[in-house]
C-alpha cells in the first residue's frame, strides 16, 4: 500500500483531500434535505457511488477496459440520473483511468511525448466540441436529446463490444508503406526498448493528416458521450499511423487523461458536474485500481473481460430500447 | 530417423496407409494415444480432448478458449512423440505443428468422393445419399476446425510434401513410395532439425502449463531462451510478467525467460 502511495503522490494527496472534505462536511456542516432528496439519501448516494466506482475500477483494471466505457453506458442504461451529469462524471472516471497509468508509461519511455503532443491537439479540440455539442443537445432538445444520446451510445457500445471480441485486428510492429511529408516534418518517429526481444524498437509514424481527423472524431465521441477513448485511440495509432502496439496503448492512457480533463470544462461551466457526486467516483477509481491490481493474481483476467463484454452487449440492448422508447413514445419491455 | 504425418479425410484409406507404413519401417504408430497421454498428463477427460480434436469451434469456444486449451495439451503430447523420431502420426493437424524440419514428411491421402461414399455406405449400412451428406458435413467441419485452430486449410496442397489419391494408387504402392523416400539421405535427421523439434516441444510444454491462466499465451523457444507473449492490460505488465514466471514449469535447457505483454484494446 505504501509503495502505491509513493508511486502516485499527487493522486494520494487528491484522495486524502477529498476524504478530508467529506469528513469536514459530515462533522461541521449541517446537511439539509430538499423536496427530492433527504439528507440521509444524499449520504447514501455518496457512499453508494464510492462503492460502485470501486467495483467498476476493480473489474476495469482486471479486464483492461477503461472505466469510462463501463461507467457511462451502465449508469445511463439502468438509472434515471440526468444524462449530462452521468456523462460529466463518466469523463472524470475516464480521466482518472488515464491519469493513474500516465506516470508509469512516461517514466518507462513507452509513451511517446512528441506523438502525444501531436495527437492531443485534435483530441482536445474534439473533446471540447463534443462536450459543447452534448450541452447544446440537452438544452435545446430536452428528453428527445437524451433519447438520441442513449440510442447512439447503445449502437456505439455494440461496435465497441465487437471490437473487444475481435481484438481490433491489431499489429504489434506495423511497418509504414509510405511516410507522408507532414509526419516527416513533425519528426513523428521514436524508439523504445523491448525487454522480451532484448533490443531497441525503432518506429516511424505516418498518415498524420488522417490521424488528425480521426483523433478529432475520437475526442468528439469521448466528450459527447462521456466515454474514455482507449478503444478508439489505440486502433488509430496502431492501424492507421503504424505505431507499435505497446506505444499506442501507452500513448492512449496519456491522451485520455489530457482529452477528458479538457472535455470536463464545458460541463463544469454548464453546472453539469456536481463535485459532491464526482468526488466519491474519483476516490473509488483510485481505491478500486489498487484493489484490482491485487485481485488480478487470484482470478483469470480473460474470463472477467469476456463477462464484461457480455455486460456491455446487454447494456447496449437496454440503451437502444430506452432511446427508442423516448423517441417513439412506446414501451419496450427489456429486462 | 524420420517423422511422417499423414493427413486424411474419413474413408480415404489413410489409416491403412499409416498402419502398413509403420509395419514396413518398424516405426511407432501414433494417433489416439496422444489423447490418452494428454488426458493423463493434464487431468482432462479423454472425451473432451476427442471433441476438441474433431468438433468445430463454436461461438462459445471463442469466449471460453476451452478447445484451444485442449488442443495445446494434444499438441504437447504429439510433439513429445515426435522428438523421439521414427514415428508415423495420422490424424488432424500433425502436418501443421512443425513448419520447417528436414526429417519430416507431410503426406496427404485423399480419395474420390464416390469411393468414400461406397465405403462408408457399406461399412455403416446406410444409403449412399446419407453417406454423401455425412462425408460432406465431416469434411467441411474438419476444414473449418483446421482453419480456426492452425490457420491453414487442410485442402491446401502447399501444406504437404506429397499428396496421394488412394482411388487411383493402391495402398501398397503408396506405402512403397513413402518408404523409399524415407530412405533418402535428405530425409535423415540432423542435429539442427532435432534441435528445432526439441525447441518446439519445450515451447508446447510451457504453453500447455500456462494456457489455463493465460488463454492467449504464445511461446517461442530458441536455444536456451523462452519468449512468452501474453495478452493483458499494459498497466499490469509487471504483475503479469511476474505471474508468468512463477507459473512456468522448470524445463531443462531453458536459462532465460522473456515475457512480453501484448496490450488489450480498452
Amino acid at each position: 500500500m505504501l509503495s502505491v502511495l509513493k508511486r502516485s503522490p499527487e493522486l494520494t494527496v487528491l484522495v486524502l483531500l477529498a476524504v478530508a472534505g467529506y469528513a469536514f462536511m459530515g462533522i461541521f456542516s449541517h446537511v439539509t434535505g430538499t423536496e427530492v432528496l433527504s439528507a440521509t439519501s444524499v449520504w447514501g448516494i455518496v457512499f453508494g457511488s464510492f462503492l460502485l466506482s470501486t467495483a467498476i475500477a476493480i473489474v476495469a483494471v482486471i479486464a483492461g477496459i477503461g472505466g469510462g466505457v463501463l461507467f457511462t453506458p451502465v449508469v445511463m442504461a439502468f438509472t434515471s440520473m440526468d444524462t449530462l451529469i452521468v456523462r460529466s462524471t463518466g469523463l472524470v472516471v475516464a480521466m482518472f483511468s488515464g491519469l493513474v497509468s500516465s506516470g508509469p508509461f512516461m517514466k518507462k519511455g513507452l509513451a511517446d511525448i512528441r506523438l502525444v503532443f501531436f495527437a492531443s491537439v485534435p483530441v482536445v479540440v474534439g473533446a471540447i466540441s463534443g462536450s459543447f455539442g452534448a450541452i447544446f443537445l440537452s438544452a435545446y432538445m430536452g428528453p428527445a436529446g437524451d433519447g438520441i444520446v442513449r440510442l447512439l451510445l447503445g449502437l456505439i457500445l455494440v461496435f465497441i463490444a465487437f471490437m473487444f471480441i475481435l481484438g481490433g485486428a491489431k499489429t504489434e510492429y506495423p511497418q509504414p508503406k509510405k511516410i507522408d511529408n507532414l509526419s516527416r516534418t513533425l519528426g513523428l518517429r521514436g524508439s523504445y526498448f523491448e525487454e522480451s526481444m532484448g533490443q531497441r524498437i525503432d518506429y516511424q509514424v505516418t498518415k498524420a493528416l488522417p490521424g488528425i481527423v480521426l483523433f478529432f472524431l475520437v475526442g468528439f465521441t469521448g466528450g459527447f458521450f462521456g466515454l474514455g477513448g482507449g478503444w478508439a485511440v489505440v486502433p488509430v495509432l496502431n492501424l492507421v499511423m503504424t505505431t507499435p502496439l505497446k506505444v499506442s496503448a501507452a500513448c492512449s492512457g496519456v491522451l485520455l487523461a489530457l482529452g477528458n480533463s479538457c472535455a470536463i470544462w464545458p460541463y463544469i461551466m454548464y453546472g453539469a458536474l456536481l463535485p459532491v457526486f464526482v468526488a466519491p467516483w474519483m476516490i473509488g477509481q483510485v481505491v478500486g485500481g489498487i484493489l484490482g491490481a491485487h485481485i488480478l493474481s487470484k482470478i483469470k483476467a480473460g474470463i472477467v473481460r469476456n463477462i464484461l463484454i457480455a455486460i456491455l452487449l446487454l447494456t447496449s440492448v437496454k440503451l437502444i430500447a430506452r432511446g427508442a422508447e423516448t423517441l417513439m413514445g412506446v414501451n419496450i419491455p427489456v429486462f | 530417423m524420420a517423422i511422417v504425418t499423414i493427413s486424411r479425410g474419413s474413408y480415404t484409406r489413410g489409416r491403412e496407409v499409416a498402419e502398413k507404413l509403420t509395419e514396413r519401417m518398424n516405426y511407432e504408430l501414433v494417433s489416439r494415444e496422444v489423447l490418452i497421454e494428454a488426458s493423463e498428463h493434464f487431468n482432462v477427460s479423454e472425451i473432451k480432448l476427442e471433441r476438441a480434436l474433431h468438433n468445430p469451434l463454436s461461438v462459445l469456444d471463442r469466449f471460453t478458449n476451452g478447445k484451444r486449451r485442449y488442443f495445446a495439451y494434444i499438441e504437447n503430447a504429439i510433439l513429445n512423440h515426435m522428438i523421439k523420431n521414427n514415428m508415423v502420426y495420422h490424424g488432424l493437424t500433425g502436418h501443421a505443428l512443425i513448419p520447417k524440419v528436414n526429417h519430416l514428411l507431410r503426406v496427404r491421402i485423399r480419395a474420390e468422393m464416390e469411393d468414400r461414399v461406397a465405403r462408408e455406405s457399406e461399412r455403416e449400412n446406410i444409403s449412399k445419399d446419407e453417406a454423401r451428406y455425412l462425408l460432406s458435413k465431416d469434411d467441411e467441419e474438419r476444414r473449418k476446425w483446421s482453419i480456426n485452430v492452425t490457420g491453414h486449410d487442410p485442402c491446401d496442397p502447399s501444406q504437404y510434401d506429397i499428396i496421394f489419391n488412394a482411388s487411383k494408387t493402391h495402398v501398397e504402392d503408396i506405402v512403397d513410395i513413402i518408404a523409399s523416400i524415407l530412405q533418402k539421405d535428405y530425409m535423415q535427421n540432423d542435429s539442427e532439425s532435432q534441435k528445432m523439434l526439441e525447441d518446439l516441444a519445450k515451447a508446447s510444454e510451457i504453453k500447455a502449463s500456462l494456457i489455463n491462466q493465460f488463454p492467449s499465451v504464445e511461446v517461442h523457444v530458441q536455444g536456451g531462451t523462452a519468449i512468452i507473449r501474453v495478452q493483458g492490460s499494459l498497466e499490469q505488465e509487471e504483475y503479469l510478467k511476474r505471474s508468468v514466471r512463477e507459473q512456468m514449469p522448470t524445463i531443462r535447457g531453458i536459462q532465460d525467460v522473456r515475457v512480453s505483454v501484448i496490450p488489450w484494446i480498452g
